[in-house]
């Protein structure tokens, strides 16, 4: 195997390869049309990757100078699709000379099919075999030049201006990844254009005695595009990074709120094992006074001391857990077991409000992976949102029910239903909009972090009105696939 | 708790919180009043008899019936024994509240 065989072939392979990825990336988001240029352009050299290697290997001038008749035809699209891609890359190009350069080119296209044998050429007497890269390839022997090549270097010439313009122009917006982007994509696409005119006009006038060789230098500016291009998809996952950690910081705030609001509660859940510890102190101070001391009792009553402290730095571990900033953490999650610790935290509250919180979890439910703060966090701003519906209603009504379900296999599904006043109608839709409320004093951040949290569990979120009265929030977490009996 | 009705000047307490219940009337014991402890007010209600003397120590804020809600219920029963508060969060309505139903203290 030559060389020309493989540096062509691996090139048309790396070309297809690049061509489909940017495809794919235009299929999946339709506005990124600079994508689909670039795309455009790697198939174009594919194609003149091909038509190069029939070039070199044929015997015959016919073929040889139709071949190069359709690979004008290919570097055309490819040249245009390269201004289209500066055009939607850079968004700075001056559209008039988009459009003279883009007509230049058509109308050499339209010259090559019509005059001569291609755009450079009138006719081919013979064809002459040299040694490229250590291989006999196929050039131009005896030839009549076609007067209308100038046309080809005139579009090349307009297209340059455009290009050198578009760049100079995305340079002075000043911003450095502007300038960067300016720099070497401009600067590939005129080393190639220069490249390219400059290779043709000595192959033609016959200086260099070579084949014509346009998608070698089109492959290496193709790469510093294609490099630049990926550096975009690196920016968007550090922009993606960005947002999951502002999505953090506002459920962490929105935490912080959420505790203020219910900090009543917790101070009396708090106040208990105090009460009773001092209540407790106070008790074996009296014993100690007797000149018999009834030791046993002293034991019992420490034991009440430990066990009451013990509680009480549960609560204020659970709330400082709670407070803590941290990055989503997707664990196995006991469903009751997670009901059941919300619940707890807000139960102070709901017993002042009048509240019952009713939990439906069957037993055999699998386990669901999430980050449990987060979730708690979820299920608490559905609590106090139902407590806070709830408020104008009879007390024997104010009932809320946490139940989960399995809907699909991996996937739970969770309901909070309140039999409060319901949501009008009206606001249902803007009900996960931030800064929506229709509560005194509320935020509008409640539910759209509901559903910031679940969504970053690879979950989703609605609110529905029940058809009697009061309304139910779903959400779907995964299940853990061996959680499942 | 004894089904025989109390005679002698007795302390009820009212608490939700089983070990809060179980502190206080240790130490009233140990201070030698005579104590009776129910876990909510209604159940202490169900109890209550005209001819019980004494006060009542309750909690605030309970499940089901609050200390205000009993209170008012004992203001109502014919027999209003003086009810003493207890509670980590003595806001001033509250208090308020608690003394225009005839409360005489608060204990924080």
């Amino acid at each position: 195997m030559s060389w020309v065989t493989v540096i062509w072939s691996a090139g048309a392979g790396a070309c297809l390869m690049l061509a489909l990825i940017y495809l794919l990336v235009w299929s999946l988001n339709h506005r990124a049309l600079a994508s689909l240029c670039f795309s455009v352009m790697v198939f174009s050299v594919l194609g003149l990757a091909i038509m190069e290697m029939i070039t070199m290997w044929t015997e015959s001038p016919v073929v040889f100078g139709r071949t190069i008749q359709w690979t004008h035809l290919v570097y055309a699209i490819g040249a245009t699709s390269s201004m289209g891609f500066v055009h939607f890359y850079f968004g700075t190009g001056r559209n008039r000379l988009l459009a003279l350069a883009i007509g230049l080119r058509l109308l050499a296209v339209v010259a090559n099919f019509t005059t001569g044998l291609n755009l450079h050429i009138a006719a081919i007497h013979s064809l002459e075999k040299v040694t490229f890269l250590g291989e006999q390839v196929s050039i131009l022997g005896e030839w009549v030049p076609n007067p209308w090549m100038r046309l080809g270097w005139l579009a090349s010439l307009a297209q340059l201006c455009y290009v050198v313009d578009a760049s100079i122009r995305l340079w002075r917006t000043g911003a450095p990844e502007s300038r960067k982007r300016a720099v070497i994509i401009g600067s590939a696409l005129v080393i190639f254009i220069v490249l390219a005119v400059v290779n043709a006009a000595l192959v033609t006038r016959g200086v260099l005695r070579m084949p014509l060789l346009t998608s070698i230098p089109f492959l290496g500016m193709l790469l510093v595009m294609g490099y630049e291009l990926s550096r975009d998809v690196l920016r968007a996952a550090k922009l993606s990074d960005d947002l999951a950690q502002q999505r953090n910081e506002v459920a962490h705030l929105s935490r912080v709120t959420t505790l203020g609001e219910i900090s009543g509660s917790l101070a009396h859940e708090l106040g208990q094992p105090l009460g009773a510890i001092l209540t407790n102190t106070d008790s074996i101070e009296m014993l100690l006074q007797s000149p018999t001391p009834d030791l046993a009792e002293v034991r019992v009553i420490l034991a009440d001391i430990r066990r009451d402290d013990l509680r009480a730095s549960e609560i204020i571990h659970g709330m400082r857990a709670f407070l803590r900033r941290q990055e989503l953490d997707l664990q196995p999650l006991d469903v009751r077991g997670l009901a059941e610790e919300t619940v707890k935290l807000v139960s102070s509250d709901a017993t002042a409000r009048k509240t019952t919180v009713g939990l439906e979890i069957p037993p055999d439910l699998p386990l669901v992976r999430g980050d449990r703060i987060h979730l708690q966090q979820v299920l608490l701003n559905l609590l106090v949102n139902g407590m806070d519906a709830m408020s104008t209603c009879p007390e024997a009504d104010r009932r809320i029910t946490i139940r989960a379900v399995c809907t699909a296999p991996h996937t739970v599904e969770f309901s909070v239903s309140d039999a409060g006043v319901g949501i009008p109608p009206g606001d249902l839709d803007q009900s996960f909009t931030p800064f929506h409320t229709t509560k005194q004093g509320g935020l509008g951040l409640g539910l759209p972090i509901c559903r910031s949290i679940i969504e970053a569990h690879g979950g989703s979120i609605s609110l529905q009105n029940n058809p009697d009265w009061g309304s139910t929030v779903r959400f779907t977490l995964p299940a853990c696939q061996e959680g499942h009996p | 708790m004894t089904d025989l009705p109390a005679t002698d000047p007795t302390v009820f307490i009212v608490d939700d919180d089983a070990s809060m219940l179980r502190a206080l009337s240790r130490l009233l014991t140990l201070a030698g009043y005579a104590v009776e402890a129910f876990a909510s007010a209604p159940e202490f209600l169900a109890w209550h008899q005209p001819s019980d003397r004494g006060c009542v120590l309750a909690d605030l804020r309970m499940p089901h019936m609050s200390g205000l809600e009993l209170q008012a219920a004992l203001a109502r029963s014919g027999n209003p024994l003086p009810v003493i508060f207890l509670t980590a969060h003595g806001d001033i309505p509250t208090s308020v509240y608690a003394m225009k139903g005839g409360a005489s203290q608060g204990i924080r």
